[in-house]
Parts: C-alpha cells; structure tokens; sequence
C-alpha cells in the first residue's frame, strides 16, 4: 500500500470527472507564517478556494498521468498574479508568464488548461515580478503519478512516498515587501522544508522519512530556494537517483550528497539497511558565494525500532486523567513527557513516585520510558 | 584543411544603460564589443589562431584542460595557437588573469556542428565598481562579498538579449537545434526554460549528467554545455535564470539573465 506523507486537502478545490480533474486555487498578499522563533512574518501565497486560507508552501498539487487539468485561479489580491506550471512544458497560453501569456489582476479569474503527459516532480509559482513573489510564499509542489506504486513505467515499486520542497526567504523582504528594491540584494535568512524550519521540522511527524525495515520510499525533492542545497543522504538509506524534472535520467546512480539548484526536483528511491537510523541533512549554501547560509534536518525514524507501548500491567499513571499530579505504578526509570509532536515537555525525577505536571497545558500528552526505549502511554491533563 | 582566425583582446569602459563598466573580451577586431568571439569547428578541423593583445598587460589563452602552459601573450604583442578537437562539444576560451578573467574575457568554441542551426548564450555576471579594481589589477581576485549588479548574455542584458541572434532562439515548429552555453562569469547560473526540456549533448564540468533531459540546467562557473532541443511546441517562450537574483538589471526587474525562444510555424 502506498503511503503518502504530506496529501493535503485532496479533497478540497480538487474534482475528478471524466477524466477531468479540475482545482481551484486563489491567491493572498495578507499571510502570515509563524517562524521557528515563534514570531509572525508576512506572506504572499496561494490556497484552496474551498478553505480560503494559505501558507508556505502553497497547497501540493496532485495528478495522475495523462490527466486534462483545468486549474481556475481567483486573484484576491490588491496585485497582478499568475500561476507558472514549472516544468511541465505547457503551451505559451498557459504559461504563467504576464508578458507572452496574461497576468490575472485583482478581483479577476483564469483558468489554465494543461495535460500531465510525463510523470515526475514539478512546482508552480508566481511569474509576476519573480524575485519578489517568490520570496514571499508564491509557490508549490505539483506531482503527477505513474500510478499507486510505481514512480514511472519500469520503475521499481515504493511503500511510501515523501515530499520535500526546499525554500528560503529573507525575513526583512517578507516583513517590508515595498521596499524590496533593489531585487539582487536579497539574501536569504530563514530556510525552509515544506514551510518549517528548525525544530518545526523535527516537531512536525509528517515531515519525519518514517519507514519499517524492508520497506521501499520515493523521496521527491524540489526546491523554490534563492540558495544552492546539499542534501546528506546516510549510505544506510542505499538512496538512488531515478528522475530529474520529471524525467528518467538515463542511468539510475547512487547518491549520498545530492546538490540541488533552484527550480530543479529529483526522485531519489531508498532501500534502507536493516537499523537505519541516521538523519537527512540538507545544507543551503549562498549562490553569490558558496557560503553555507542555513542547515535543516529531515529526521528519519525506522519505525521497527520506535517505541512499542507497555501493557496496562507494566506501567500505570493514577490518575489519568489527571488534574496534573500523578503517580506511576509498575515499574521504575527515566521518564519523559512529550506532547502530541514528540516535543519534550517535561523531564520526570526518577527519585520520585509523584510528579506534578500542572504547569503544562491542558491536553493530551505521552509518556516515554527512555531507558527501554519503550512506552508512549497517553496522558491527560484536564 | 585549417581555420585561420584572428581574435583581439580589448579591454576598455563600455556603458550598459547608463552603468559604465570596465570590460574585457576576445573580439574579432580592435574595436571593444562585451559579446565575446564564438569560433564554430568540425571535429579534428585545424584551428590556426592568432591572439593580439590590445592590452598593456600580459594575458593568457587558456582553455581547461586543452591549454594551461605556454600561453601567455604579452602586452602589446601576439601569439599563435594550433588546437583540433577529436569530439562534439564546447569549451570556454579564456584569459585566466584577474583582469582578463573576472571581466568578461571568456568566449565559445562550438565543435562538430557547423551543419546545425545554433545558438550561444555566453553567461557573465559583474559588480560595477569591481569591475574598474579588476581591470586596473589592483585587485586579483573576487571578494567572497561579492554581489553582482549586471547579468550578461553574450555581453548584454535583457531586454537586450532578444536583439541579439545568438542569444534568441528563433526556429520553426518541428526543428531541431542546439544551444551552447558557457559559464565565465563569477557565480553558478541556472537556466530554466519555459514550454520545453533540453537534452544535455556535451558538458565540461557537469559531464554526469550528459544525455540528461532538463527544463532547469545548473551552469557552473566554467562550464561549457551543448544542449539539444527539439522545438515542439508553437509559441514565444522565455529562458531565464533561475538564480533570481541575475533576472535584474542593477535591481530592477526584469533584466540580466533572460531571452527567448521563438517557434514559428
């Protein structure tokens, strides 16, 4: 069964008929994006019509090979946009470009009309004065299937499918757009993978390249970025390059160390060794220079070693719910608690049976057994 | 049976929309012009070249891994160079010193396609001030601070680019034709292409990826690619770099790293 990690919203804007599929984006200039500081920067994007709300990066566009795609695009925006289908070779009408197809001003609408004839890796963005639209959020991941497991004809089956698109901005651009100019003086401060950074990454489970051993994976990388990437791939991955801009590269190879370029996207399969457990590192590098600007981290977790739950007889929290005092019965060690995201929330005193956790929020936690690598007991806080 | 060619290096102050930069480049004449000469070959054809520096200083001919040693051409006086090439492709040719080099002294040779239809897009980015310490040889190299202002194909910008016939690719529907693009600026470039993918034919750095088919193609500092491109597809479709930073004329948009591909019926 093919797993995909990050399918949003497939259901919203997004409809099947006769062969037909047809989705309905709209854009936005009034965003806003919480950095890993927890701070709010503002953002540019587009959204389902459906849902009328947007982020980084826009929603990922998904098809089946051969599909006849109608995208309609609603303009809710003060400024001229359009929608640029990169990569996938559409004819000059629809091409998203406003000075050889047509920009769609405020307040107005326009379909672009296009055939996924190749399957692979593909984004779309704003053409519209590039440098400045991109930089504040105009742009997603489009991915047109061969079919449930299969990246292309021929190609080796996957179990799951992971998809990463790369990104930067330059938090002082995106906090004062208008004053953006000149356009070569941005230099990206903030790096992103699907819209996170930093421990937004490791906190946000979908991201994670969660596999069980003897299990195959796709990884589809893309990259919007003003910077060059390195993505580390650990030898224990056994990752191979398959597919480059939606299309076969004539000879698979392997890779450890894949440099990405702005706007270019890579299917890289993975057969990972028995115990795999090393994370991806993807480094951004400055193209005025070639100096590194900004590291994130794809946490790879093998889901064969990861945390198995004790019985009710090994280990029991009274009460539970709790108002925040607690005890545990059954068994004795280093504990930890970690909310929903596998964030830590609070280390337990091994000293004691009694814990008081009431300055956390109220909600729904797990408890982790550290020393056993075990547990992941749910705890509620009333 | 030989080619006999003559190239001039000039170097002098040129202006591009009101931005006055010093500029150097290998020229079929003594006359300064920032599109840098384009020599075409037939495999194992015989070029007979003869450089004349126009400048006080000592350049060289340089072409990585074809000619590295012996090949300095004092100020004022020339030299004569015999190269053959013994497989399709392209290289860069060019005067390796900080004054040559870092200033636009960079051109293409084309080999094994004399019977197709061509284009040539010469990559070359600059900072205006630098480009005066550069060409003086006060400064000997680019300051990891760089930030370049002007983004030049074939030794303009756009919307300059669509004058210039090797730069806009003007074909009729079903053709085949074949881009080289060479990389002497100071930075990697990325050229993206509307509408199509390219086949990669030839590359000198990149040469992994030979018989990859691409719609964004990273140009290395150096490189010097052949890409074949079948025109399918009817209409005006743009090229541009996909380093953004380079589609920008001294910060305004758009500019620098743009042209074209025409497809006619």
């Amino acid at each position: 069964m093919k797993i995909v990690n990050l399918l949003v919203g497939l259901c919203l804007s997004f409809t099947v008929s006769h062969g037909q599929t047809v989705v309905e984006l709209f854009s936005g200039m009034d965003g806003s994006l919480l950095l890993d500081t927890d701070s709010p920067i503002q953002i540019w994007g587009y959204g389902y019509i459906d849902e009328g709300t947007y982020t980084i990066p826009a929603p990922q566009l998904t098809f089946d090979l051969n599909d006849d795609v109608e995208l309609y695009f609603e303009n809710w925006s003060p400024e001229a946009h359009t929608i640029h289908l990169h990569g996938l070779d559409v004819d000059q009408a629809n091409d998203g470009v406003p000075q050889t197809s047509f920009q769609v001003t405020q307040g107005q609408n326009a379909t672009y009309s296009f055939e996924t004839t190749h399957p692979g890796t593909y984004l779309y963005h704003c053409h519209v004065t590039t440098t400045l639209h991109l930089t504040m959020g105009m742009y997603g991941m489009i991915v047109v299937n061969y079919n449930e497991t299969q990246a292309y004809e021929d190609s080796p089956a996957f179990d799951r499918e992971f998809r990463y698109l790369m990104s930067d901005l330059e938090i002082e651009t995106n906090d004062a757009p208008n004053q953006a100019y000149p356009f070569h003086e941005i230099y990206p401060d903030y790096f992103m993978i699907n819209g996170k950074s930093g421990d937004q990454i490791t906190n946000t489970p979908s991201l994670s390249l969660s596999m069980e051993e003897g299990e195959t994976g796709v990884l589809r990388f893309g990259s919007m970025a003003y910077s060059k990437l390195i993505v580390d791939i650990p030898e224990e991955l056994n990752a191979m390059v398959h597919m480059s801009d939606g299309r076969i590269v004539p000879q698979t190879f392997g890779v450890t160390e894949l440099e990405i370029f702005p706007g270019e996207r890579f299917t890289v399969f993975v057969d990972p060794d028995p115990g795999f457990e090393e994370d991806i590192l993807v480094s951004y590098y400055s193209m005025l220079n070639n100096e590194l600007a900004g590291v994130n981290t794809i946490p790879v977790t093998n889901l064969s070693n990861s945390v198995e739950e004790l019985s009710p007889s090994d280990l029991e929290i009274y009460p539970n719910p709790s108002n925040g005092v607690i005890q545990l019965k059954g068994t004795q060690g280093n504990f930890v608690i970690t909310d929903l995201y596998g964030k830590l929330a609070h280390v337990l005193n091994p000293t004691v049976k009694q814990h008081d956790l009431s300055h956390l929020n109220k909600g729904i936690y797990f408890l982790i057994d550290l020393d056993r690598r075990v547990s992941a007991q749910m705890l509620i806080i009333n | 049976m030989a080619l006999d060619i003559v190239l001039h290096i000039n170097k002098g102050e040129l202006d591009f929309g009101g931005s006055a930069v010093s500029i150097c480049a290998f020229n079929e004449t003594e006359t300064l012009d920032s599109k840098n000469a384009i020599i075409e070959l037939e495999i194992d054809e015989l070029l007979n070249l003869t450089v004349i520096n126009n400048d006080s200083l000592t350049h060289d001919f340089t072409i990585d891994g074809v000619i590295l040693a012996d090949n300095d051409i004092a100020g004022y006086s020339q030299e004569t160079f015999q190269l053959s090439f013994d497989e399709l492709g392209a290289w860069r040719f060019y005067s390796s010193v900080s004054y040559g080099e870092y200033i636009g002294a960079t051109g293409i040779i084309n080999v094994g396609l004399t019977e197709e239809t061509c284009f040539f897009w010469n990559l070359f980015d600059l900072n205006k001030e630098l480009t005066y310490d550069l060409a003086s040889a006060e400064l000997e190299y680019i300051p990891s601070m760089y930030l370049p202002e002007l983004f030049f194909i074939n030794g303009d910008h756009f919307p300059n680019t669509l004058e210039d016939e090797d730069a806009l690719v003007s074909v009729e529907l079903g053709d085949t034709c074949y881009i080289t693009i060479v990389n002497g600026g100071n930075m990697d470039h990325v050229m993206h292409f509307h509408g199509f993918h390219a086949e990669i034919v030839s590359a000198q750095v990149a040469s992994d990826r030979v018989g990859w088919s691409k719609d964004t193609v990273p140009i290395k500092k150096g490189e010097a690619v052949v890409l074949q491109l079948v025109a399918n597809l009817e209409g005006i479709y743009p090229v541009h770099d996909h380093n953004l930073i380079a589609v920008t004329n001294t910060g305004f948009y758009p500019g620098g790293m743009i042209t074209q591909i025409h497809v006619g019926q």
